[in-house]
């Protein structure tokens, strides 16, 4: 199941469009907290352009949702989610 | 008294357990490592994946396209074939009348002359910043600056980074591009400033009196008709009115642009797009 997400998560990085991208992202950051930076970091070394902006949003917004999935993950009981 | 003795272990050679987020991390990592070092690579191997993923895009639209009732399309048909060869005879008339004026000019330059056509490999959505990565490089001869067109040769932005065999278009809408062109009938000056997804804004003095529906014109060859103006924002407070931007081309639906050199005056009119890879 992890597995699987977390594959699908990187092929819809490089296939779908990133509001499917961030559903799955938002999905495994439920299993797997480093999913979203990794997708995030993934997605700006597709796309990234300093050109258009300063600010790396997908290694950033990844950065973010790794750190809350983090914290949601130490603060709710392993039998809700979890392993 | 018998000392207990705990076996040493050995960090280094400890079989690694690494979870499926530590190796997708590692994994993006690098990718993120390569695209740096070696860009024309990585987009070599990103590119069947980019391919696959255009081709997903366009079978969704065909599908969401096909709710539409067959009346309803037979309906939108006939009414677009019609203004199709309306706008073909308008554009006849205006191709002699700017023929027959650059004659008198002498001028050298024409927004006919042939480019570089390049298929575009990624775009929004499936890129989240306002730009294209385009399937022709420095190998085809495309240099930084170059300015690329959509069908009808409306411009759609500027290249900014240039590989071996690919190139980074930053379209006129990126949030950090800043545009001199024009509105209206009057050809009055303004700077375009793209705030993402497609749009732009302006701000110009009230006294231009711009109205919704007024063509907006960035450099090329000439002024060249980039989009319509959609909406006016006002504030009585205010002595500028805010323009909201429509592009004349959708750059969700972009799958070919033609890159040509323009000589300065697209890079003397784009604020704020860097050269950086």
């Amino acid at each position: 199941m992890k597995n699987a997400l977390t594959v699908a998560t990187f092929l819809s990085v490089l296939i779908f469009p990133w509001p499917l991208t961030m559903s799955l992202v938002l999905l495994g950051a439920l299993w797997i907290p480093l999913l979203p930076l990794a997708a995030g970091i993934m997605s700006d070394a597709l796309t990234y352009a300093p050109s258009a902006t300063i600010v790396p949003y997908g290694t950033l917004i990844g950065a973010l949702l790794s750190a809350g999935s983090v914290a949601v993950r130490t603060r709710l009981s392993a039998g809700i989610i979890g392993e | 008294m018998k000392k207990t003795s705990f076996t040493r272990r050995n960090a280094l050679l400890s079989p690694l357990r690494l979870s499926i987020g530590g190796v997708a991390l590692s994994v993006a990592l690098v990718a993120l490592a390569l695209r740096l070092v070696m860009p024309n690579f990585f987009f070599t191997l990103a590119n069947p994946f980019l391919t696959v993923g255009d081709s997903i895009a366009s079978g969704t639209h065909t599908f969401f396209s096909g709710w539409f009732t067959s009346t309803e399309l037979s309906h939108a048909n006939r009414s677009l074939r019609q203004e199709n060869e309306e706008l073909r005879i308008a554009s006849d008339a205006l191709r002699a009348e700017l023929f027959d004026t650059r004659m008198l000019l002498h001028a050298t330059s024409s927004p006919d002359e042939p480019g570089i056509s390049a298929g575009v490999l990624m775009r929004p959505p499936q890129s989240a910043y306002d730009t294209f990565l385009v399937g022709a490089g420095s190998s085809a001869g495309i240099t930084t600056g170059m300015e690329a067109f959509g069908a009808g040769g409306v411009p759609l932005g500027v290249v900014t980074a240039v590989w071996h065999d690919f190139a980074r278009v930053t379209l006129f809408s990126a949030p950090r591009m800043q545009t001199l062109g024009w509105v209206g009938a009057s050809r009055a000056p303004v700077s375009l400033l793209g705030r993402g997804g497609g749009s732009l804004y302006a701000l110009v003095p009230r006294a231009e009196d711009i109205h919704t529906g007024d063509r907006i014109y960035v450099p090329g060859p000439g002024a060249l008709p980039y989009g319509v103006v959609a909406g006016v924002s006002e504030d009585p407070s205010s002595p500028a009115v805010t323009l909201h931007i429509q592009p004349s081309v959708s750059m969700f639906r972009v799958t070919r642009v033609t890159l040509r050199d323009v000589g300065k005056s697209i890079s003397d009119a784009t604020v704020f797009a860097t050269t950086t890879p």
